[in-house]
Order: C-alpha cells, then sequence, then structure tokens
C-alpha cells in the first residue's frame, strides 16, 4: 500500500468505525447491472467512468464483511426496476493494487499503481463498502491528452482483472455481518 | 445531450461517399466470357473495393454506436474531444486496413479505445485527437494490459502489434465482438 489513502481509515466517522483498510488478500466484489457496460461476458474497459475513478466513487463490496442480504437491500434495491443485476465480477485486492501502467516519455522509465483500494464508507453505505479511486501519484504524468489516454489503459487494466462476469449465487457472502 | 448534437457526430463519420463507382461485381468469381483480357482485373479490383466499402460502412456504423452509445455522458468538451478522436481512430483503422473489426469504446471524456481480444491475448489502442496514440497488450490470463506506451500516429503500429491484431483478427468470430 503505497497511497496514504489506503493505509488510514475512509469512513466517515472516522477511526475506530467499520473494519478499517481493505486488507491484502480480502475479496472484492462489483455489482454489474444492465445499464454497466460489458463485452463478451466481461466489464468493458468503459464500464469504469474516469470522474467516478477520479471521485473515489466506484462501489465494491468487501466480501469477506457483506452478507447476501446487505448485497440484495443495499447495492441491489437501490437500483431502478429497469436496471437489474445481471451478476456479479470478483477480484483479489493485491491483484488490484498490483496494478501498474507506465507512464509515457519518463527518464528513468516511471510506473504509477492504477487505483488505490479504500474502505471508503459514507453515510448511508454499509460498512463492506469499499470504493476504487485513482492513486495520488497519477500527478506525475504531463499533459491533459496523455493523462486521458493512461487513464483509459488503467480503466481497461481494471476490467480485466476482473475477469469474466458470474452468477451472484457462484459467490459464498459473508454468513453474518461481522464486526 | 441534444439529438442534433448526436446527428452531426455521426454525420462526420459517414463514409458512404467512398461507395465504388465501378458497381459491377455481383458474385465472388468473375464472369466466364469471352471479354478482353483485363476484364477480370476489373473483376477483382471492383470485388476488393466493395468488400473495402463494406469494411468502412460496418467501421462507421460501430462508431455510431459507441458515440450513440455514451453521447448522454458526454458534455460539450467532451464531445468535441470524442469527435476528433473518433476520426483520428477511424482513419487510422482504414490506413492498417485490419479484416476483424475492432470492439470500439468511447469514454465519458471522449477517449476513444479500440480493442481486439482472443481468449486471454489482446491489444487496446487509444486515441484522443492530438497525433498521439496508445497501446496496451494482454499477454495471458495473469496479464492485464499493463504495457502501455504511446506513439506518433503518423508513425503507425509497431510490426509486433500489427502482426499481433492480425493473429487475433484470423479467426473472426473469435473476435472480441461488441
Amino acid at each position: 500500500m503505497s497511497c496514504l489513502k489506503e493505509q488510514t481509515t475512509q469512513h466517515y466517522l472516522g477511526s475506530g468505525n467499520g473494519h478499517g483498510c481493505v486488507q491484502p488478500g480480502e475479496v472484492l466484489v462489483l455489482a454489474v447491472f444492465d445499464t454497466t457496460k460489458r463485452v463478451n461476458g466481461r466489464l468493458a474497459q468503459t464500464a469504469f467512468k474516469g470522474a467516478d475513478l477520479h471521485r473515489g466513487k466506484v462501489s465494491l463490496c468487501r466480501l469477506k464483511y457483506t452478507t447476501r442480504q446487505t448485497f440484495d437491500n443495499q447495492v441491489v434495491a437501490p437500483r431502478p426496476v429497469t436496471d437489474p443485476l445481471l451478476g456479479v465480477v470478483v477480484c483479489a485486492t493485491d491483484v488490484l493494487r498490483d496494478l501498474h501502467i507506465p507512464i509515457p516519455n519518463t527518464a528513468p522509465p516511471t510506473q504509477i499503481r492504477a487505483a488505490c483500494v479504500l474502505d471508503k464508507v459514507e453515510n448511508g453505505d454499509h460498512d463492506g463498502h469499499a470504493a476504487l479511486q485513482y492513486c495520488e501519484n497519477e500527478e506525475q504524468i504531463k499533459g491533459a491528452k496523455t493523462k486521458d489516454r493512461v487513464r483509459g489503459a488503467i480503466a481497461l487494466a481494471l476490467a480485466d482483472a476482473f475477469g469474466d462476469i458470474r452468477p451472484v449465487d457462484s459467490i459464498t457472502f459473508a454468513s453474518a455481518p461481522a464486526n | 445531450m441534444m439529438p442534433d448534437r448526436l446527428t452531426h457526430l455521426m454525420q462526420f463519420n459517414d463514409f458512404t461517399s467512398v461507395t465504388p463507382t465501378n458497381t459491377r461485381y455481383d458474385g465472388d468469381h468473375p464472369p466466364i466470357s469471352t471479354e478482353p483480357a483485363g476484364t477480370q482485373t476489373d473483376f477483382y479490383r471492383t470485388k476488393l473495393l466493395k468488400e473495402e466499402t463494406e469494411r468502412l460502412r460496418a467501421l462507421s456504423a460501430a462508431a455510431a454506436t459507441a458515440l450513440a452509445d455514451v453521447a448522454g455522458d458526454l458534455d460539450a468538451d467532451a464531445a468535441r474531444e470524442a469527435q476528433a478522436a473518433v476520426q483520428e481512430a477511424t482513419a487510422f483503422l482504414r490506413t492498417a486496413n485490419f479484416t476483424a473489426m475492432p470492439w470500439i469504446g468511447i469514454s465519458d471524456t471522449g477517449l476513444v479505445t479500440l480493442q481486439w481480444q482472443r481468449d486471454e491475448e489482446g491489444v487496446a489502442l487509444f486515441f484522443s485527437g492530438d497525433g498521439v496514440f496508445g497501446v496496451s497488450t494482454k499477454t495471458g490470463a495473469n496479464d492485464h494490459y499493463t504495457d502501455y506506451r504511446e506513439r506518433q500516429t503518423a508513425d503507425g503500429l509497431p510490426t509486433a502489434i500489427r502482426s499481433k491484431i492480425i493473429r487475433l483478427s484470423v479467426t473472426r468470430a473469435s473476435t472480441f465482438a461488441p
């Protein structure tokens, strides 16, 4: 974990609330709805909007701390009936944190992490909520167009890391809310 | 986005004007005839032109679909960026002359991505309309397009990337279709 935000809780009530920082080895779940951009049974690169990644608004569930009931009530139920749940994609925290993208035209060659995995819980979120956000060191990228292209590469890397969309019943949620 | 802006975005990419004027082609083989030598050459030239036209029409349709898909997410600036990026990407594709259509994605900032993927191998190209494009490749299940680099659009594709796209395109049915 290189980003400061990953090393301190992002729970809106502060330290001592929620489950703390997302730990290596945790499995993260992203709900896939009908309106989620997809291609050939996977997330499309465009499933991750730049604005959402910039503000840390890409929502994930920490599998270890999310029951099926919480998933149904907090993630699926708030969506409009016209946007049904199609399935989920899952990825290990370590895989997401290990994604590095080279910054073009840097000497010596420099890489940045694709995204931070934060234990971001805002008022109304369940405590198993996490979020993806561009890393702070993204500021090293010079030029708006280059930054846009690198962000496109980041979105593609994230989409690919999540792999195939699978049925929600194929994953095992937490059996009871963890404390 | 207002419908007239979407219409405008789609109009610039209309390839219907490239329809070949010689439209005598009506099959896969030249007619058996006693016409002078050169007629068969004309036949195959027309056939190639027809295939090229169909390819460009398909490309135009795919780009228009991608634009329509993202139209509601684009503000005025992003719409202009997308317009320039789509023009650059489609011009690049016309020159590259690949047989298989890539998946075309347009982001909420107007970035255009072209992606070919088969099984766990793939190539993605990123265009933003400024004469530079990005390339990322995927070489296996545990590789996630993390070798990003950039080139000038005028320099074209590196030979290795071009070869990889052609290899990915060999079996048309298994390429990364929308």
